[in-house]
């Protein structure tokens, strides 16, 4: 265990049935910083986020957030960590309030209306608060979602595609959030396909294809772009 | 604990917005003891014979029915993983889904077994008393099994028909026992009454005990 370290995997593979959508993959994320991974869709991103995430177990290896292991501590490691993906995981029959401190009282937290306001403020959506997030666009939506994932302030933000269906506004919403997040020392973790919104304010970049890290470097590194253009806006896998 | 009242108390909020559940376990369950009774016409001694049966169909197909309700209000937008995201124990996720279900469940019950006492003109003396104490043990029973079984046919194509195809063989013991309680009740004796509760006592013991277990298992990707 590396105290240093936010995500530390080692030797990850997940099979589903016989198709293995993570290889062996080893990745070792630095605390407060702010790492994206790009890969085509199947190339095992999201499926590397939901084991972080302790949705999804791994078939080998290990992964610790903040040295806890995801198999063996998993209360823990969900205490420190955010998901927001494009399913925003909130129930649509309830308002931006009642699903903000429901999730709260799940996580033992007692907020009051004001705190839970504040939040809903940040995000932009004070004038909505009240409405069922049914009625609510996608946009709008993921902004919930955002609110969901700050709630309940995780050192570790896992977002999986998180401007996907996002208007101009809500991606300023959305990169101002993360990087008051970094800023406060949290660590970010993003997938994305569009090279521009990942490349922004990443220190790390790795590329995941077919299950497995192909290329790997900081965030102002040249060859990013090179790798990007080879494996993620090449030909599709046959 | 805090967690597992915030789970049922989401429940009924969201079932108090959305007024599916439970008002269509009430209609199914009414449905069936309306076809039952115009279809036997019970009379007499037979009506006896006849009534714990048909009890027991009405509240069985109204709770698959309320079970499937129940879960997609989960499935809606995943936020079934947003339940799983919580650092809580996925007992307790299990047992305030159960909980929840059980509450639309006895409130459903509660209509259907006002509407069964009426059509087949049963007595109103103490002898209901311990048919609702049946009711309340096997819909508990019921409740247990059916909301892990609905958590596993929501990941199967055909969900809505898995479940009962799932969840009647497995409660049949539950299902026997209880028809046989109310018959014991009915009954001028109630001969047999209290080993066939005992039955369904055990079996609720039994299989919500395994499946708080195993549901971590279920949920699991």
């Amino acid at each position: 265990m590396n105290d240093t370290l936010a995500v530390e995997a080692r030797g990850i593979s997940k099979t589903y049935g016989h198709f293995p959508a993570l290889r062996s993959i080893d990745l070792e994320v630095p605390r407060g910083v702010s790492v994206t991974l790009f890969g085509r869709n199947g190339a095992g991103k999201t499926t590397f986020l939901k084991i972080a995430a302790t949705l999804a177990k791994p078939s080998h290896g290990t992964l610790s957030i903040h040295g806890f292991d995801t198999e063996k501590k998993p209360e823990q490691v969900r205490r420190s960590i955010g998901l927001l993906t494009h399913s925003t995981y909130v129930y649509r029959d309830l308002t931006p309030r009642e699903n903000l401190a429901f999730f709260s009282k799940l996580y033992g937290l007692d907020l009051t209306g004001d705190t839970i306001d504040g939040l809903i403020q940040r995000v932009g959506l004070h004038r909505r608060r009240n409405d069922a997030v049914r009625s609510f666009s996608r946009g709008l939506l993921q902004r919930v979602g955002l609110a969901r994932v700050m709630l309940h302030n995780p050192r570790v933000l896992l977002l999986d595609e998180p401007y996907t269906g996002l208007d101009a506004n809500a991606v300023e919403i959305l990169n101002r959030m993360l990087d008051e997040a970094v800023e406060e020392g949290r660590t970010v973790v993003l997938t994305t396909h569009d090279l521009e919104l990942g490349l922004r304010g990443a220190n790390h970049v790795h590329i995941i294809d077919r299950g497995k890290i192909v290329h790997s470097g900081e965030g102002t590194d040249p060859g990013i772009r090179e790798a990007y253009r080879q494996y993620v806006r090449g030909k599709d896998p046959q | 604990m805090n967690a597992l009242i915030a789970l049922v108390r989401k429940d009924i909020a969201l079932e108090l917005r959305r007024k599916e559940t439970v008002a269509s376990m009430m209609m199914f369950g009414l449905l069936v003891m309306v076809i039952f009774n115009f279809a036997f016409e019970p009379a007499g001694t037979q009506r006896v014979l006849i009534a714990p049966g048909v009890l027991w169909v009405a509240l069985t197909f109204a709770g698959i029915l309320g079970l499937n309700r129940s879960l997609a209000i989960d499935l809606d937008n995943d936020s079934l993983q947003g339940l799983l995201l919580a650092p809580i124990d996925r007992g307790t996720l299990y047992t305030g889904k159960v909980i929840s279900n059980f509450l639309f469940m006895m409130l459903s019950d509660v209509v259907i077994f006002v509407f069964f006492v009426v059509f087949y003109d049963l007595p109103v003396d103490t002898r209901l008393l311990w048919i609702i104490l049946i009711m309340i043990l096997g819909t508990l029973g019921f409740a247990a099994v059916g909301t892990i079984l609905s958590m596993i046919s929501s990941h199967t194509r055909m969900s809505e028909v898995m479940l009962p195809v799932l969840q009647i063989p497995l409660t049949l013991p539950l299902i026997l026992a209880a028809v046989s309680a109310t018959a014991a009740a009915l009954g001028d004796t109630g001969d047999g009454y209290s080993s066939w509760v005992n039955l369904v006592i055990g079996f609720d013991i039994i299989f919500f005990t395994i499946s708080y277990l195993v549901f971590e298992y279920v949920v699991e990707e």
